[in-house]
């Protein structure tokens, strides 16, 4: 405890004995075993592009080993501030070179061919809120590629490397501002250090939220906002007006940059001021002038920039309610767990007890820092409502049972783990290291967290996306992509932008990333139906007049249809059987035989028509 | 609070004249990617931490998170500024305007004069390694970067396929069309190309491509009219001449 409170003298100024103890004791010998992990996943990534078995047994031992000397020390109370601070921003680090690694020459996520073509439009266009067909809400929203575009036009970085270094960026501050606020919460360094490692076991943290998208760089800043808040408590005066003016520098950041993330700064700005208000009656008025432009200026942009997000948002939301009403009434069967309903992959046995004991775990360690926050923090609003977010997991996960509602479930996990993992430390410090204190302990701490962590990625990220797969091929001196990126790229060269072509979801992603194209997808508008139709009848052909559609790109690969892995190249020999369908020749190859439709392209896969002589003829 | 002295000001000028011609002078370097991740990334959050607490009261970890989240924050209002003038995001505009940020902020530093701004950006106290330690770290650096290189190297080609594309598209001429094929294979490939007309079968083109490389020509048709009639471009692979490799379709008219 001695060594606490020289900690917690150093955080609040009293800096007379913490020059002499201020070491950064395990810091270097870390570093290195964090890099040595990174080359075991290194290795991974090569052995799962390569198909090899033991790539995923690798990959786990390397996040392991990435994660166990962190959590040790920092359970630890000899550790004195900066080397946790180090040690967060280090393993948080690793953590996004493992994305990196992942797909290490091209952004291959789904969400992030979206994100490109949009940085694509500020560059050619030079201006914002160009057209964006795959993914349109996410043009409204232009935060991010003002930042990466402004790089790359300074630069001369790739699109590619300036997104890499943004999002670097914006982690540094996500790990940062987490840290802080923790500490500024708990007057604890070490509940601060330990809370920002549990932020990094929910389930979208690996990928999901270091992936090239908006809200990688919303929710950093709305946790600055955050940090802001609690931080401007404390001060008066001139002060108070610098903090203020940083807190709506980042509300415009982050009210500019996502949807969701705004939304849930503006509730949670809300919540802490109505907290103060209750909790004071009426003497305190917490962050009420911040609260109230959060909600002024989200309401405009929605309503002035951004009205599309509600057509967005509102079927997933929607879905989602009236999912847990079925459910509640017996109408609807609830979903199964670990059980793909596309492909019926059921995760391995390993995968489920984890899955279940990081869910046990989390509700184990629920109570025990409620109450501590109850005994120790309740004066602190922001405390308080960290602790009703955190209490809202045991509802959210419900949502996982039905097929409407996993969706909200796991994309929730980013914003509610800012509580859990702010009472997950209390009661992990004040119940369990703080009473016995020791190596063991310190072992078990990290055996928590890994149970945590490989929980939350077995329920956060499909396994069929968790490893990398085979993007490029070298032949000879000459790089191979895969055939939908040089179609997508042979569209733009020798038919020239802005054509409407119907797809499939991988192509369309990479037709409107690589192509500048404008393309149509899915169910929506029936160009799925159409596709997967075996003859071109009227209906076909009113489908194709209707939505003005120009060409078709048909990809006879029915994995293409699978925008998370469909983009890839397969490997024969030792992909999964479901990999390797093929769509039936008579179903692919149906433009063939009509009349009129030029075969303009065939790489082998993927065939381009030309259904321009369709528009000819009135609606039938 | 004292006044800066002339030649402050005139430093500071210069120095922001020096800023605004390096870009110009070095075009692209390794310079102008450093000042160009410098000035989006962290200098104007920096400069806004040295305005806004002249009492150098925030902690090592709290300037550097505001510096770069400010930084971003007020690269996204660059962006929207910019936005509503005719000019637009440009590589111009962008660097005026960061610029002029910068040297703004520099001038407001020195005429409020904070003098202790260099000491903020020092490296943190207490950083006592030993030998072992250093190496350690030192060690760690390149492991990283040998990791990243690994992870980049391209998949084997065990199990892969590579491909060709080729396309066809119409030309000025109505009697002739333009082909294009591409190899992606993952050898140097011989190729045949046969096109087919009115049930004739006319030998085209042979032709040998390297991994990346196009070749792009054209083919005459025959001059009978092609009206209602579709033309079929074959490709054969020479190591395997009797099956059709890639094939594309065209229909003489508006299309």
């Amino acid at each position: 405890m001695k060594r606490e409170t020289i900690v917690a003298a150093q955080y609040t100024g009293r800096s007379s004995k913490v020059a002499k103890c201020e070491r950064w004791s395990w810091l270097p010998e870390i570093a290195f075993l964090e890099s040595l992990s990174l080359l075991v996943i290194a290795q991974a990534c090569v052995g799962a592009r390569a198909a090899r078995p033991s790539a995923e047994l690798h990959f786990w031992i390397g996040l392991v080993m990435l994660i166990v000397p962190v959590a040790v020390r920092l359970a630890s109370a000899e550790v004195v501030r900066n080397e946790r601070i180090a040690l967060v921003v280090l393993l948080g680090m690793a953590f996004y070179l493992v994305k990196v690694m992942h797909s290490p020459v091209a952004f291959t996520f789904p969400d992030e061919l979206s994100h490109l073509r949009n940085v694509r439009e500020v560059l050619e266009t030079h201006h914002l809120f160009g057209e964006n067909p795959v993914q349109p809400v996410t043009a409204l929203y232009p935060g991010l590629p003002i930042v990466t575009g402004t790089l790359v036009s300074l630069s001369d970085f790739s699109t590619f490397s300036a997104g890499i270094l943004v999002i670097g960026a914006a982690r540094l501050v996500l790990f940062l501002a987490l840290y802080l606020l923790f500490e500024r919460l708990s007057d604890s360094a070490r509940v601060a250090g330990l809370a920002t490692l549990l932020y990094m076991t929910n389930p979208n943290f690996l990928y999901w939220t270091a992936e090239y998208a908006y809200e990688s760089l919303a929710l950093p800043l709305a946790i600055v906002v955050l940090f802001v808040v609690v931080r401007r408590e404390t001060t008066r005066g001139y002060d108070r007006v610098a903090w203020t003016i940083i807190a709506l520098l980042g509300l415009l950041g982050v009210v500019t940059t996502h949807h969701m993330t705004s939304y849930v700064l503006t509730g949670l700005l809300w919540l802490i001021t109505v907290f103060s208000i209750g909790r004071s009656r009426g003497k305190q008025r917490g962050p009420w002038d911040l609260a109230f432009i959060a909600l002024s200026a989200t309401v405009a942009w929605l309503i002035f920039v951004a009205h599309f997000t509600i057509n967005y948002l509102s079927p997933v939301l929607g879905g989602a309610v009236r999912a847990i009403l079925d459910v509640a009434a017996r109408e609807e069967a609830s979903r199964q767990l670990f059980k793909s309903a596309s492909t019926g992959y059921v995760a391995p046995l390993w995968e489920r007890l984890t899955a279940i004991s990081s869910v046990g775990l989390v509700a184990l360690g629920l109570p025990f820092g409620t109450f501590e926050i109850w005994r120790r923090h309740r004066n602190s609003v922001v405390a308080l409502v960290l602790t009703a977010v955190a209490l809202t997991y045991f509802p959210v996960q419900l949502l996982r049972l039905t097929s409407a509602g996993w969706e909200v479930a796991n994309r929730s996990s980013e914003f509610l783990f800012v509580g859990i993992s702010f009472v997950l430390a209390l009661a992990t410090v004040k119940f369990w290291l703080s009473r016995w204190p020791g190596a063991i302990s310190n072992l078990l701490h990290a055996g928590f967290v890994v149970t945590l962590f490989c929980g939350g990625l077995v329920a956060g990220w499909p396994p069929k996306a968790r490893l990398p797969r085979p993007y490029i091929v070298a032949a000879n001196r000459h790089l191979v992509e895969p055939q939908g990126v040089a179609v997508a790229k042979w569209t733009l060269d020798s038919l020239g932008p802005g054509h409407r072509v119907a797809a499939d979801r991988s192509s369309a992603k990479l037709l409107g990333a690589y192509g500048g194209q404008h393309p149509f997808t899915g169910s929506k508008h029936g160009i799925e139906a159409m596709f997967f139709s075996d003859n071109v009848g009227p209906s076909q052909r009113n489908i194709i007049r209707k939505t003005g559609v120009q060409y078709i790109v048909s990809d006879r690969r029915l994995t293409s249809w699978d925008h998370m892995i469909g983009l890839y190249f397969f490997n024969r020999e030792n992909s999964p059987s479901w990999e390797l369908e093929f769509i039936e020749t008579n179903i692919s190859a149906k433009f063939d035989g009509q009349k009129d439709v030029s075969r303009i392209l065939d790489s082998g896969h993927i065939a381009v028509y030309d259904v321009g002589t369709y528009h000819e003829s009135p609606i039938e | 609070m004292s006044r800066p002295s002339n030649s402050l000001i005139i430093m500071a000028a210069g120095a922001g004249a020096i800023l605004i011609m390096i870009p110009v002078l070095i075009n692209p370097s390794i310079v102008r990617i450093i000042l160009s991740l410098l000035l989006v990334l962290l200098l104007p959050g920096y400069a806004m931490t040295i305005i806004l607490f002249p009492r150098n009261n925030l902690s090592n970890p709290e300037r550097l998170l505001l510096s770069i989240g400010l930084s971003a924050a007020v690269t996204v209002l660059n962006g929207f500024i910019l936005n509503w003038t005719s000019w637009g995001l440009r590589p111009v505009t962008l660097w005026f305007v960061l610029l002029l940020w910068i040297t703004l902020a520099a001038v407001v530093i020195i005429l409020f004069c904070r003098p202790w701004w260099p000491r903020v950006i020092t490296a943190p106290v207490g950083l006592r390694f030993n030998l072992r330690q250093w190496l350690l770290l030192a060690l760690a650096a390149p492991v990283v970067i040998t990791a990243i290189h690994v992870a980049r190297a391209p998949a084997p080609r065990q199990g892969l396929e590579g491909y060709t594309l080729l396309w066809i598209q119409p030309t000025d001429a109505p009697d002739e069309v333009g082909l294009g094929v591409r190899s992606e294979e993952f050898t140097t490939t011989k190729y045949q190309i046969q096109f087919e007309v009115h049930d004739v079968i006319y030998k085209g083109p042979a032709l040998e491509l390297e991994p990346g490389e196009t070749w792009e020509g054209f083919v005459r048709l025959p001059s009978d009219p092609l009206e209602d009639k579709a033309v079929t471009i074959s490709l054969y692979r020479l190591d395997d001449p009797t099956e059709v490799y890639r094939h594309v379709i065209w229909w003489p008219g508006p299309s």
